[in-house]
């Protein structure tokens, strides 16, 4: 299909980005930073998960941390109490996070207003953090949830055993980026073919992409499933690369601020914004250790700021800047009358 | 000097260019028609002279004075009235309320009383139905309300955006009736109309849009005159 | 005895309630004539909290007037944060999610500015009137009545300003057609930023009457805020109306709900009902049908 090569052409930089990242455990050795380029990887998948219901849907979910912190626990305590694989317990917890994502998706596909649907999504996280605190006999509560096994080692040609014990960082380094990889060639696939075209269709003009047969609803739930999935995989991971989880670390409401900042920073319903932006702002964070209080003030002003004056993220920086509409009504537009 | 004029005005949305090059005049007193298809730009016009559009090119003298900049809740008080497409009547306000916001700027209470029973006076209809949601009248009744709110404003110019829509033909009878009647209290009124019959009839002038341009204007006799008028226009 | 504790505790409820109204009503007026929701209402909150704080228990200003000047430093506030964060988003593409973007970051930023300049530590503000009243064999604390005569009087303070001033008539006007409010001389800019402004003032006021009775910290305004948007949402968005029945009710099932459970499933209750209700009522119980 034409529309395929010419995405993986303009797909190019990404391609770039995740070779690069190839090489980076070959040259950084420091513990600490090679957990700054995995927790990276990690929000560049859930950043880029939201970002496709968000960026390319148009649908302005606040809730995508639960789809995180059920994939988290459910492959957390299927692992611990069924003593199953992480390699196994992952693709169910991606299921169980793609099951929620259907649940939620459902009602809130039906509303058409964005405050509404925020509003709605932000209080589904909520009820999925508190009832996750509110057992303690099943999840440990706020107490935390420890002890979660690593993933499994397996032997491969050429290379022999690999661990994932407390020193084989970079077995997870690797693992990171292939789920990254493949997360993101997913969703490449999804927004370059039918799928992808349709959903552009319906967040620029929804009645006319209804009138020409495109049934919205079944679209945005097709990108609702498959965002929630990659979000539980994301969290599967985290739960078997920290080995403890909290409700507040898992579902709380700073990771939809975090996704937010990164997505705005990288650029909204693009690719390779998400991405892009994961890196820049962990990478920049750090960098600001010697803020300290200060850092999160700097997270709400990156909100501010970049929604205000470069609402395309750093990706508007290839493009012209945007034009003054002088000869446009002044004042707020009032809402559309739907 | 002509009450309003536009000269050379040109309006965008966004990228698109909805009116191009436009020039109109108004007197004082007068009535004028302007009638054109949909999209022509009639309803775009109508925006930029009320300034809830400003033109990226062009003068609006309302007056003697260059309006084309003003901000749109400036113009009222000038004396300019816009009776928007669709009427835009506060729905969930009462009859009284919405002749209340015609007469925003009024400088009190008392002088607001008194323009509703002037106005009321004018349309009995209304004064039977000033407790009523305006959302709950019918179509006729609400474009007397839409209007007696403008008058409510003591204008001097009145712009319509297609009063008839939507009415059934008796009540646009009564539409024409309205309108000739407030132009004989000394309203200049500029009528925007897809109906061109009752559009030529009203009005002394006219202007056609096509396009966002002005293709042709004179006097309506000249219009009704006019071949290609009569049989794209006027199904003649 | 039973009965007399449920009563107790529906009375406290009407009394915590009628704060979430006006806490509430400040979110709701917002979106009425904005149509925006102010993510950073419950920084106002919190930070109103803290003036009555500093200006009751640490400077022991008289608690009116302590209250009066919290309400009007977070009107300016509000007005300040209107002016420079929010207006030039509105005109502009997706503004009602921008203006959630924004909101949020404004949010983040005081709620850290605050932690940073006085610690996370809870800080107490004593009652502004001692003394509980007996009614029938029920003790109710002279501070809940004061809440509640405060917020009534408020609220219909509130609903005579809409229904017969000209303000009144401007901002409902705005609310429901922001053009033609323009076209008869509703300058919408300054109504915009009016009504943030008196949001906020009402978000301090219910801040000025809780603060004795929940102490003060950073993140006081995060649960009310959430409750908030569950009240606004369940009465319909842009009902005033709406919002006060829905605020008392969530006040009183809370309460209720206390005697029964604990607090920390109370919330799950709430939101969950919240859900619930959108999924069949989208619109809320007062709200107006959106015509989709």
């Amino acid at each position: 299909m034409v529309l395929r090569t010419e995405a993986w052409r303009r797909h190019g930089v990404i391609v770039a980005i995740l070779g690069l990242l190839c090489f980076v455990p070959l040259l950084v050795h420091n513990p600490y930073l090679l957990h700054l380029f995995i927790l990276s990887m990690l929000y560049a998948m859930l950043a880029g998960s939201w970002n496709l219901i968000n960026g390319y849907a148009g649908i302005f979910t606040f809730g995508h941390q639960a789809f995180f912190g059920l994939g988290a626990y459910a492959s957390a305590l299927l692992a611990m109490h069924a003593g199953l694989s992480p390699w196994i317990t992952l693709w169910f917890a991606g299921c169980v996070a793609a099951l929620a994502g259907l649940a939620i998706g459902l009602p809130v596909l039906r509303i058409r207003s964005v405050a509404h649907v925020a509003i709605v999504t932000l209080a589904f996280a909520v009820i999925v953090q508190a009832v996750v605190a509110n057992l303690p006999d099943f999840t440990r509560g706020t107490l935390g949830l420890a002890g979660i096994p690593s993933f499994t080692a397996f032997a491969l040609p050429g290379i022999g055993i690999v661990s994932f014990g407390a020193g084989d960082q970079v077995a997870y380094y690797y693992v990171a980026l292939v789920f990254l990889a493949l997360s993101m060639a997913f969703m490449i696939w999804l927004v370059s073919g039918r799928t992808g075209l349709a959903l552009k269709a319906i967040r620029d003009a929804e009645e006319a992409a209804d009138s020409l047969g495109v049934d919205p609803t079944r679209y945005k739930l097709i990108a609702f499933v498959a965002s929630s999935f990659v979000a539980g995989v994301a969290g599967a991971y985290y739960a078997h690369y920290l080995h403890i989880l909290t409700p507040d670390s898992a579902i709380g409401v700073s990771i939809m601020v975090t996704i937010l900042v990164m997505t705005l920073v990288g650029g909204i319903g693009t690719t390779i914004g998400p991405l892009v932006g994961a890196f820049v702002v962990t990478f920049g964070l750090e960098a600001m250790r010697g803020l300290g209080d200060y850092r999160l003030m700097v997270y709400g002003l990156l909100l501010v700021l970049f929604v205000t004056f470069a609402p395309n993220g750093l990706a508007q920086l290839r493009r012209a800047r945007p034009q003054r509409h002088r000869g446009e009504a002044q004042g707020p537009k009032p809402p559309p009358k739907k | 000097m002509p009450l309003l004029s536009l000269e050379r005005i040109s309006s965008y949305y966004g990228d698109a260019r909805a009116l191009a090059d436009v020039s109109l005049e108004v007197g004082d007193g007068e009535i004028v028609a302007v009638i054109g298809s949909n999209g022509a730009g009639k309803t775009t016009m109508l925006r930029t002279i009320s300034g809830l559009i400003h033109p990226r090119a062009g003068r609006i003298c309302f007056e003697g004075a260059a309006i084309e900049r003003m901000q749109a809740h400036h113009l009222i008080r000038r004396g300019i009235a816009h009776v928007p497409e669709g009427r835009r009547l506060f729905a969930q306000m009462t009859v009284r309320e919405n002749l209340l916001m015609g007469a925003y700027g009024a400088p009190s209470w008392k002088e607001r009383a008194a323009l509703i029973d002037e106005v009321c006076a004018l349309f009995p209809r209304l004064q039977e139905r000033i407790g009523q949601l305006a959302g709950t009248l019918s179509g006729g009744e609400r474009q007397m309300l839409a209007t007696a709110r403008a008058l409510m404003a003591r204008p001097r110019l009145l712009m319509l955006d297609e009063p008839s829509l939507g009415l059934a033909p008796k009540i646009v009878e009564t539409i024409l009736a309205i309108i000739q009647d407030v132009n004989r209290r000394g309203v200049a009124v500029l009528l925007v109309e897809q109906n061109v019959q009752l559009a030529l009839k009203a009005a002394a002038r006219a202007y056609l849009l096509e396009s966002g341009a002005v293709v042709k204007s004179g006097m309506t006799a000249q219009f009704l005159a006019d071949e290609t008028v009569r049989q794209s226009y006027l199904g003649i | 005895m039973l009965t007399q504790l449920v009563i107790a505790q529906i009375v406290n409820g009407i009394v915590v309630g009628s704060m979430y109204a006006l806490f509430a009503s400040g979110l709701t007026l917002i979106w009425g004539t904005m149509k925006m929701l102010n993510f950073a209402h419950g920084e106002f909150f919190m930070l109103a909290g803290y003036l009555v704080y500093f200006c009751y228990a640490v400077l022991s200003i008289d608690p009116a007037l302590a209250t009066v000047i919290a309400v009007v430093v977070v009107f300016l506030l509000g007005v300040v944060v209107e002016r420079t964060v929010i207006h030039h988003l509105l005109s502009r593409p997706v503004w009602q999610f921008t203006t959630i973007i924004a909101t949020l970051g404004t949010s983040i930023i005081l709620q850290n500015l605050a932690l940073h300049l006085w610690g996370p530590e809870f800080q107490n503000v004593p009652y502004f009137v001692e003394g509980m009243l007996n009614l029938f064999g029920i003790r109710i604390a002279y501070q809940r009545l004061l809440i509640l005569g405060v917020s009534c009087a408020s609220i219909m303070a509130l609903w005579f300003i809409l229904k017969h001033t000209r303000l009144g008539l401007a901002l409902r006007a705005t609310a429901q057609d922001a053009d033609a409010a323009q076209l008869y001389g509703v300058n919408i800019l300054s109504i915009y930023t009016l009504t943030f402004g008196l949001s906020a003032a009402l978000a301090a006021l219910a801040a000025a009457m809780l603060a004795p009775i929940t102490a003060v910290n950073p993140y006081m305004g995060l649960s009310p805020l959430l409750k908030g948007f569950v009240v606004v949402i369940l009465g319909g968005l842009g009902s005033f109306g709406g919002a006060i029945v829905g605020g008392v009710l969530l006040g009183v099932v809370e309460s209720l709900g206390v005697l029964f459970s604990s607090t920390e499933w109370s919330d799950v209750i709430a939101f969950t009902f919240l859900v619930l209700v959108i999924w069949i009522r989208p619109w809320g119980l007062f709200g107006v049908e959106e015509r989709s």
